[in-house]
């Protein structure tokens, strides 16, 4: 005799081991399962008939967590984007901060240092989410780049003045490559914006 | 409705956001219900797959164009149910003007040659 109930869990049971993990999803698919499987019965077909059409049709494991995988890489990227913002207006303020109480470098070059290894870090990780934005659709993602790129040149641009002031040559030397390095990334951007808003307004004719 | 062809495969990838918002502008829905009034409306040239449809809906519900609440179905049932947000009415609006210039093009393209 066949069980729904069973079918339901054991096809709940199968969709886990695919991958769809949390229980939200699969809440919202057995109650689309049971609305389906209810129409079915009501134009002929038997209940066990009804799940195994409906199930064929809600697809199989693998490609349903595929779709849910690529929605949820979506908002990854926006989320890892709007956190790069986040990071580079919270570095500025607080060097914009040190650069009006006139931090003097001769006492202590630590936080010379930390701010070139910060950007860095940053314009790296930067580069690399700005790449995967703009295979997916630049106009957005790099007008939502471009204004990062802006805050961390004016950023260094402040600690290379700043540095000026110290002999330490190659820390000097450092600051001035990060300096360049951030400018010729906010230039890139500004590229892939005006790329692609001169095709979008090419394609509007 | 034999001798009409489906949708292609990307036509209706990029359709589904403005006709999910248009569909729950006229008052919430479920996905079931969603996929149904699609399928009767296009005269089953489209046919939304659920695997396509539900995370397209989490997604709309992450960007803040819909809000979606558990409810209880006429059956007894628990059902989630999808509301179109401030946020949504905007955005159908934008995606209204998109479809309307070139549905426009095409109006003026074969207008003509329509019978």
């Amino acid at each position: 005799m066949f069980d729904l109930d069973e079918a339901i869990s054991e096809w709940r049971r199968r969709m886990l081991a695919a991958g769809i993990k949390t229980p939200v999803p699969l809440d919202e698919l057995e109650s689309h399962l049971r609305d389906d499987i209810e129409q079915r019965r009501e134009s002929g077909l038997s209940e066990e008939e009804g799940f195994e059409r409906a199930i064929e049709e809600i697809g199989q494991a693998p490609a349903l967590h595929k779709e849910f995988a690529k929605q949820r890489a979506r908002d990854r990227l926006e989320g890892r984007l709007k956190m790069c913002s986040m990071i580079w207006v919270g570095l500025f303020v607080m060097f914009a901060l040190l650069a009006v109480y006139d931090h003097d470098p001769r006492d202590d070059k630590t936080i010379e240092w930390l701010v070139v290894i910060c950007t860095f870090i940053g314009v790296i990780w930067d580069c690399k989410q700005l790449r995967t934005a703009a295979l997916q659709s630049p106009l957005r993602w790099a007008s939502h780049c471009a204004f990062d790129s802006l805050i961390v040149s004016m950023m260094l641009m402040l600690f290379y003045m700043q540095s000026l002031r110290h002999h330490d040559r190659f820390l000097r030397a450092c600051f001035l490559i990060a300096f360049l390095a951030s400018i010729v990334a906010t230039i890139a951007r500004f590229m892939i914006v005006y790329g692609s808003y001169s095709a979008a307004r090419k394609s509007r004719g | 409705m034999h001798g009409i062809a489906m949708l292609t495969k990307e036509l209706v990838a990029a359709s589904t956001e403005p006709l999910i918002l248009s569909l729950l502008s006229e008052g919430e829905s479920y996905g079931y219900a969603l996929i149904q009034e699609v399928k009767r409306l296009s005269g089953e040239r489209i046919e939304w797959t659920d695997g396509m449809v539900y995370p397209v809906l989490h997604r709309m519900e992450r960007e803040g164009w819909i809000e979606a609440r558990w409810g209880e179905a006429e059956n007894g049932r628990k059902r989630k149910y999808y509301l179109l947000k401030k946020e949504g009415r905007k955005a159908l609006k934008e995606q209204r003007e998109q479809w309307g210039a070139v549905s426009e093009v095409f109006r003026q393209l074969w207008g003509n040659q329509y019978v």
